[in-house]
């Protein structure tokens, strides 16, 4: 991968082609990837390619390169551990994968994350995958290309919101592990608490999730929303559903509030001493060094 | 590439982003049919927003806006100026 990385960023002419190569890399990135590519364009040898860019553009896009993997490399730091947890990529169909450090699933679980329209769940994969333990955990992200907050599916495993649902357990083995967990951040949000009630998931967290009452959600198939989400949790009495909102982003409060009148969920508020937290509440709970015991009570994890 | 084109490409752009605030801002429709601007105060917009706005605007457009160039813009009808005037 990180030599794939080196040769497409050595084509980008401008910052954006640049940024839109770096955050594709860092939402699949595993944490050891991370800091092999951190040392590699911090090594003085190394130099950003100056065929295409330009020596003083190529400058500038080395220096931003190394200052941001700087930056992610010691977000890893924030997890508090001493190693680097050992997840290792799959692709397991167009749009899914998987990160897991091998061995019996029997004794672990399966986290299920529907990303945002980032394609992450509010951080880099290297910061996100740090703070899980990979010998307990095996994590997937789903990615939803189309954009459409996984009503459409995603191309090759489902072709609507609940073909792709349905599709989940024998494409990732779910059967084979011992706890099932669903996670989603922002537009991935509410997918997850419908995906994890249909799913009959142990627990559910959705990061600034989306208003079940939006009219986007108005069609999918034969019901609204809303209907299946009351619908799925009749059916899935025993799943703990977590919505989690930052305290200074009201609208994520009325969305969250809206969900709760539907089904029995808890709202968690996400708070930080010297900044507001807005639509991202994930992140600042990694700088503040708490993401890992967070996600650990509310994905119901050892 | 019309003016309206533009802005509909930048609606598109911004709800497929990790922007939130468009639909919530009550004014999206106003800035389709080009009666109303939108203040990027009211979008919602960090800086991961500001990226996916910028590369989005470059591989529809071609014109190269950089992040840290939209603060100054202040809002999306600057954005559209700065397309136009690009483009000629």
């Amino acid at each position: 991968m990180i030599e794939d990385y080196l040769k497409r960023i050595g084509r980008c002419r401008t910052l954006n082609e640049l940024n839109a190569v770096h955050i594709g890399a860092c939402n699949i990135m595993t944490p050891i990837e991370a800091l092999v590519l951190h040392k590699r364009l911090a090594d003085p040898s190394w130099n950003f390619p100056v065929e295409v860019a330009g020596a003083e553009k190529a400058r500038a896009f080395g220096a931003a390169l190394v200052e941001h993997m700087t930056m992610m490399v010691n977000d890893l730091g924030d997890a508090g551990k001493d190693k680097l947890e050992p997840f290792r990529r799959q692709r397991v169909a167009n749009g899914v994968w998987r990160f897991s450090a091998g061995g019996e699933r029997g004794g672990k679980t399966l986290v299920i994350g529907f990303t945002g329209n980032s394609d992450r769940l509010m951080m880099p994969s290297p910061t996100y995958l740090q703070h899980f333990d990979a010998a307990t955990t095996d994590i997937v992200f789903l990615v939803d290309r189309g954009k459409s907050g996984y009503r459409r599916g995603i191309p090759e495993v489902g072709e609507s919101f609940a073909g792709l649902v349905d599709a989940l357990p024998e494409l990732l083995s779910i059967g084979e592990y011992r706890r099932l967990s669903v996670t989603g951040t922002s537009s991935g949000g509410l997918p997850a608490v419908l995906g994890g009630l249909r799913l009959r998931a142990d627990a559910v967290m959705a990061i600034g999730g989306n208003n079940p009452e939006d009219e986007r959600w108005e069609g999918l198939g034969e019901k609204r929303g809303s209907e299946l989400l009351v619908e799925w949790a009749a059916e899935s009495p025993q799943t703990r559903v977590t919505l989690v909102v930052g305290a200074q982003s009201p609208r994520d409060h009325v969305s969250a509030a809206a969900t709760r009148r539907l089904i029995k969920a808890d709202i968690v508020s996400v708070s930080h001493p010297s900044q507001p937290v807005k639509h991202n509440a994930a992140y600042p709970l990694v700088t503040q060094k708490k993401f890992s015991a967070f996600a650990a009570e509310h994905l119901g994890l050892d | 590439m019309s003016e309206s084109e533009i802005r509909q490409m930048l609606v598109d752009a911004i709800d497929t982003s990790t922007i939130m605030g468009l639909r919530r801002s009550g004014l999206m429709e106003g800035f389709l049919a080009g009666t109303a601007d939108i203040p990027f105060d009211a979008l919602e917009m960090d800086s991961m927003g500001a990226m996916e706005l910028c590369i989005a605007v470059e591989a529809n457009t071609g014109v190269e806006i950089a992040p840290g160039e939209l603060d100054e813009l202040g809002s999306l009808a600057a954005v559209i100026a700065t397309i136009r005037e690009q483009l000629g």
